[in-house]
């Protein structure tokens, strides 16, 4: 009884705490954040040829600090926005409700392929967009249903928030001409939250299907024609490979100072070869 | 006299000096409990303005989570954790049950000195390699044997099932142990085998300790992530078959929160509050349990 009563108070100052820290949990300010030096943000799937193209820019800049972080194509385009990075990397377009031309500046510094990419031992070698489409949007059920053997179709897809998953459903879920709605993804779609993940689990799934970059393709997994084009940097340049992407980088205003010098090294002839041994294809002259 | 007097002095010197030392420890337990203080205040802050603005309903009822188009809806990650977890106690329960009866009441000396300590270093693995074992043995296990894609439900079940064992057996044990000798005794004086007295007499009296093992496993379930991530398939769907794809609470966070931004990023510390207000009933159901001893 003793006991008891020693608990059963426990138990009521316990919710107590509780509920007065939630309480005042809703009106604490925020803090703000201040960096130095040349700070470049955003895209997983731009930096990591950005770090090294800045590796190879500190040569000849020893004296500039060059720092390349991650965060996504989001938080990029906002870090550039609100001045947190001087330069926002973004592996798609800008959208209409984010504030564009008026107070960003995005310069097309390169393109990539989105490559669709299924284990080696299914038959399918080439999908048309409308295929692909309904596939991912989960009306092909079968792989029979787009010339292969009658085995179900088991989609991967990147998680909410990708740039990857982004400029695929851009590109692959709206069908083509302006208005068209854009389809959404089969709820029961295996998410992963890497390139990694995705290529890991399609190696060892014979009906699964998944989208990464060009760049991260391997001689595990087969990669598709896409409506009757290979993804190569020949069909990357030209655009004839349906699913290219831009990687942008976007500034307030003009860049200037240190980020122009850093934007035309991109656009030059060093930054074009390095993105080229990374299997993108530059934008620069 | 003096003899006396000086005692008292050194009584009191000791006795400023011991209350110094207890204020001290007393600054040092309230550092951890205001790192929690913290913690809630943060996720609640950047959480519960987005469950307000989402409304409550519609962001623990909704369906659909399509957080850069403005859907937030968690329901489907909630059946999600709860499935999983009650998967995992309908794995791991039964099993840790009958091994802490094994070690308590069967096991010889020398079997109990081996078993044990082996059975506490499961939990020392780390959930990673877990995940591992799940995505390159139980996965392709379950695709082969009972259809679908292997991430699904059963999958995160069995792995966490085997996960929460330690947690669930050394707790039990204890509790077995704790039973007086005399109850067994009595019920072997009265003719029962040694099975019937365990099952009849020695689970029962430990009863409270085994619910507390339960509900601390449980925690352990629901709030495991990365193990779960690697095997579930992480789909927002309200699965209705074991073989189906789920999302947790947990996976929500950890897997959206790299690219999250804006009212995304905002939603995933909500998932968070949610998440933080489950354990904190399942605790408190743990408190009372035991009260009701």
């Amino acid at each position: 009884m003793k006991y008891s009563g020693l608990i059963n108070r426990c138990v009521r100052l316990r919710i107590l705490i509780f509920a007065g820290l939630a309480l005042a949990a809703a009106s604490l300010p925020g803090c703000g954040k201040n960096s130095k030096g040349l700070t470049v943000a955003g895209s997983t799937s731009v930096q990591p040829v950005m770090e090294l193209i800045a590796d190879s820019f500190r040569k000849h800049r020893p004296d500039q600090i060059i720092d390349v972080e991650g965060g996504g194509s989001s938080a990029g385009i906002m870090a550039a926005l609100t001045g947190t990075a001087q330069l926002g990397m973004s592996s798609r377009r800008l959208k209409e409700d984010e504030p564009n031309e008026k107070t960003l500046t995005a310069i097309t510094i390169a393109f990539d392929a989105i490559a669709v990419i299924v284990h080696p031992d299914n038959p399918v070698v080439k999908l048309d967009l409308e295929q692909l489409r309904g596939l991912f949007s989960g009306q092909y059920r079968s792989w029979k249903d787009v010339g292969g053997s009658d085995r179900p179709v088991h989609l991967i897809v990147r998680e909410e928030g990708s740039g990857t998953r982004s400029a695929f459903e851009e590109m692959v879920m709206k069908p083509s001409g302006d208005g068209g709605r854009e389809e959404a993804v089969d709820a029961y779609a295996l998410v992963q939250d890497s390139t990694g993940g995705v290529r890991e689990v399609l190696r060892g799934d014979p009906d699964a299907i998944g989208f990464i970059s060009l760049g991260a393709v391997t001689a595990q997994v087969k990669m598709l024609v896409i409506d009757g084009v290979k993804a190569d940097f020949e069909t990357v340049r030209n655009k004839k490979y349906r699913l290219t992407r831009p990687f942008l980088l976007v500034s307030k205003g003009e860049p200037t100072g240190i980020a122009r010098e850093f934007v035309d090294y991109i656009l030059g002839s060093d930054g074009a070869k390095i993105m080229h041994d990374e299997g993108l294809v530059s934008a620069g002259r | 006299m003096p003899v006396d007097e000086f005692s008292a002095k050194t009584v009191g010197a000791l006795s400023a000096r011991e209350e110094r030392i207890r204020r001290l420890l007393l600054v040092m337990a309230l550092s951890s409990v205001s790192i929690l203080a913290l913690i809630i205040l943060f996720v609640f802050r950047e959480g519960l303005p987005m469950i307000w603005k989402t409304g409550v309903s519609a962001f623990l009822l909704g369906t659909r989570w399509a957080p850069t188009k403005g859907a937030f809806g968690i329901f489907p990650m909630i059946i999600g954790t709860l499935e999983v977890t009650l998967g995992a106690l309908l794995i791991g329960v039964p099993l840790s049950l009958l091994v802490a009866v094994h070690l308590s009441e069967f096991a010889k000396p020398l079997t109990r000195a081996v078993m044990k300590p082996m059975i506490e270093l499961l939990a020392a693995i780390p959930s990673v390699v877990f995940g591992f074992i799940g995505v390159t043995v139980i996965v392709p296990f379950v695709r082969e044997w009972f259809g679908g894609t292997g991430f699904s439900v059963l999958s995160a079940s069995i792995i966490l099932g085997v996960m929460i064992l330690p947690t669930i057996i050394s707790i039990t044990f204890e509790a077995l142990r704790a039973v007086p000798a005399s109850y067994r005794e009595g019920a072997l004086a009265l003719g029962a085998t040694p099975w019937q007295t365990a099952i009849r007499v020695t689970l029962p009296a430990a009863r409270s300790g085994i619910v507390t093992a339960v509900i601390l496993g449980m925690g352990r379930a629901m709030g495991e992530t990365m193990a779960v991530i690697m095997v579930a398939g992480n789909a927002v769907v309200i699965p209705t078959s074991p073989l189906h794809p789920c999302r947790t609470l947990t996976s929500n966070v950890a897997l959206e929160m790299a690219y999250a931004s804006g009212d995304h990023q905002k939603a995933l510390f909500a998932t968070g509050v949610v998440l933080f207000v489950m354990i904190f009933l399942l605790n408190l159901l743990a408190g009372l349990l035991v009260k009701r001893r």
